[in-house]
């Protein structure tokens, strides 16, 4: 016999190692760092301020309770760049869990490089907006039906469908995952929004310094007891000046209950039109969701489209500029309410309070992903 | 009276159409805008839905009276999917007008404004956080008589005496907000009006 191999043994070595790596694609598991019991995602121990007793906040709907086997699921899918049809770009590329799944830049950038016209807004508390419908122009009816637009979207993440669920049914570790969240291992579009809507509403942060000293205060005009003179004025001028809106009938998620126009269009018709653009309605034409103010000292930069770099800047839109916009018809104006220079220092620290390093740096909403 | 009304009507929706044809003279005013919107106005006044048109209509990039899909921003191209009633894949003015929320243009409850704390300067001076003797003779202040000194508006000159120069200037921005915010009571707008449960100071 020859020392070297035959032709024919080089073929077979060939095929061989090419079978094997078919099959090996075709059962790819992906590493996953996850507990072996999962985390505590549905039964968080809440405080008493995020509950009100003639309101229900939580838009969590019957058909899709939060679980935690539900919202581990969520989690992986959130992280799993085979979302994107450069299987690069994944949910948390412009969520980041340090800046409360906000992008710190003022416009995404997508799989294919091009940049997105809104920035990417904090995913914090969404399970409390009690109206419940989602983007800037809250053209995403439920939450369910949000997560998933990102995917399809043709600068986002531009996957389609059937690719999608094809790279997921061939990882061995989604059916089990599937079948904890759901009873089966049945891989479908419907679920994947589910799960990725039970996650989003996992993200609740309740744990900031402000949170803490509530707890201890008969309500949130009380001076708390761990801030400091400047704090608890800040707090005093928010609720005076802000709370109308941000805190509106007790509201302590700090959401702005409905769309609102606070004059950030330009009078040119290439102005986003915000909620007008979906309800074609005359009087929408320049409002837009606000995220909750939690954890807004990580979220900059501010306004649908990251035009005020710092805190300071978004205060300074308030005190300086008359608030003009020909759609102000139902809202009242709120500035310019000249404030000095004392009281923005005391606002921003105010809001600074409302920050919740727990949250923003708790391993069960990190990636779960071992590389 | 209805007639009259209804003749203003189309009246202002004929000017603004010619306003908004005018501004773009390679553009003609779509066919049937007038009637179409004159018809579902009823006696409405309908200027704001002409600019809703307008709007659309300016993201017509290849000026062909017809907006594609890929003219709109991809967050807005579930208007061609409502709208495009023979199936052409593209939106035309008489598409989109059925799409115009015309009779939720009006009005709507107030929203916004100044209204959280007590609306006199006691509650002001609450949100100075004073020291506890500051504060409560900052009160015995605005709770006393009035001065005679017409310039002596909301007691500065006893403030400035009590109070240091950062508080003191605080106080003062805080006294013009309280005399130049518009408030909300139960839905509708007032001027200056009091907390009922605040003396008047």
């Amino acid at each position: 016999m020859s020392r070297y191999l035959s032709s024919g043994t080089l073929v077979a070595l060939a095929l061989a190692l090419t079978v094997i790596s078919v099959r090996a694609r075709s059962t790819e598991r992906v590493r996953l760092n996850l507990p072996d019991a999962p985390y505590r995602y549905a039964k968080a121990e809440l405080p008493a301020h995020f509950t009100h007793p003639a309101r229900n906040d939580d838009n969590t709907p019957t058909h899709n309770p939060l679980t935690d086997d539900g919202a581990t699921l969520g989690r992986v899918l959130f992280y799993d760049t085979r979302l994107s049809a450069n299987n690069r770009t994944s949910c948390a590329s412009c969520h980041l869990q340090a800046h409360a799944f906000s992008d710190p830049r003022a416009a995404s950038k997508g799989f294919r490089g091009a940049l997105t016209d809104r920035r990417a807004m904090p995913l914090v508390n969404l399970r409390y907006y009690q109206r419940a419908r989602f983007f800037w122009d809250e053209r995403a009816g439920n939450l369910e039906e949000m997560v998933l637009q990102p995917i399809h979207s043709r600068i986002e993440m531009g996957q389609d469908s059937k690719t999608l669920l094809q790279l997921l049914a061939g990882d061995v570790s989604y059916p089990n995952l599937f079948a904890r969240a759901f009873g089966g291992p049945e891989i479908s579009e419907p679920r994947i929004g589910m799960a990725l809507a039970q996650f989003v509403r996992s993200m609740v942060s309740y744990q900031s310094r402000y949170d803490k000293a509530r707890a201890r205060a008969q309500s949130a005009q009380d001076d708390f007891d761990n801030f400091t003179r400047q704090e608890n004025r800040g707090k005093a001028l928010f609720m005076r000046h802000c709370g109308n809106c941000h805190m509106k009938d007790g509201n302590e998620h700090f959401f702005v209950p409905t769309p609102a126009n606070t004059g950030l269009r330009p009078d040119t018709p290439a102005a986003d039109g915000g909620v007008g653009d979906v309800t074609l309605r005359a009087a929408d034409l320049g409002s837009f969701k606000s995220p909750s103010l939690r954890n807004v000292e990580v979220t900059a930069p501010y306004g649908h489209d990251g035009r005020f770099a710092t805190l300071e800047a978004l205060i300074d839109h308030y005190s300086e500029n008359p608030i003009e916009d020909p759609n102000l018809g139902y809202m009242i104006p709120v500035g310019p309410l000249k404030f000095t220079a004392s009281e923005k220092v005391a606002l921003t620290a105010f809001l600074k309070t409302l920050t919740d390093q727990t949250f923003l740096s708790d391993p069960k909403f990190a990636n779960p992903f071992v590389n | 009276m209805r007639s009259l009304v209804w003749t203003g009507a189309v009246a202002i929706i004929v000017t603004a159409s010619g306003v908004v044809a005018g501004q773009n003279p390679t553009r003609p005013a779509p066919a049937g805008i007038v009637t179409a919107l004159a018809e579902r106005a009823r006696i409405r006044l309908v200027v704001n839905p002409v600019a809703v048109l307008d709007r659309i209509l300016s993201f017509d990039a290849n000026a062909d009276n017809r907006i594609s899909r890929d003219e709109l921003p991809e967050r807005m191209e579930g208007l061609v999917r409502r709208g495009d009633r023979n199936q052409d894949g593209f939106l035309t003015a008489n598409e989109i007008i059925p799409l115009i929320d015309i009779q939720a243009s009006g009005p709507r409850q107030p929203f916004g404004g100044n209204v959280r704390g007590s609306a006199s300067l006691a509650g002001i001076i609450a949100d100075l956080k004073l020291p506890p003797a500051t504060h409560n003779r900052a009160l015995a202040i605005v709770n006393g008589p009035r001065s005679d000194d017409p310039t002596n508006v909301d007691f500065k000159t006893e403030m400035k005496d009590l109070l240091n120069d950062e508080d003191y200037e605080n106080y003062v921005a805080a006294a013009a907000r309280l005399r130049s915010t518009p408030r909300i009571i139960s839905g509708s707008i007032g001027g200056l009006v009091r907390d009922p449960a605040t003396p008047p100071r």
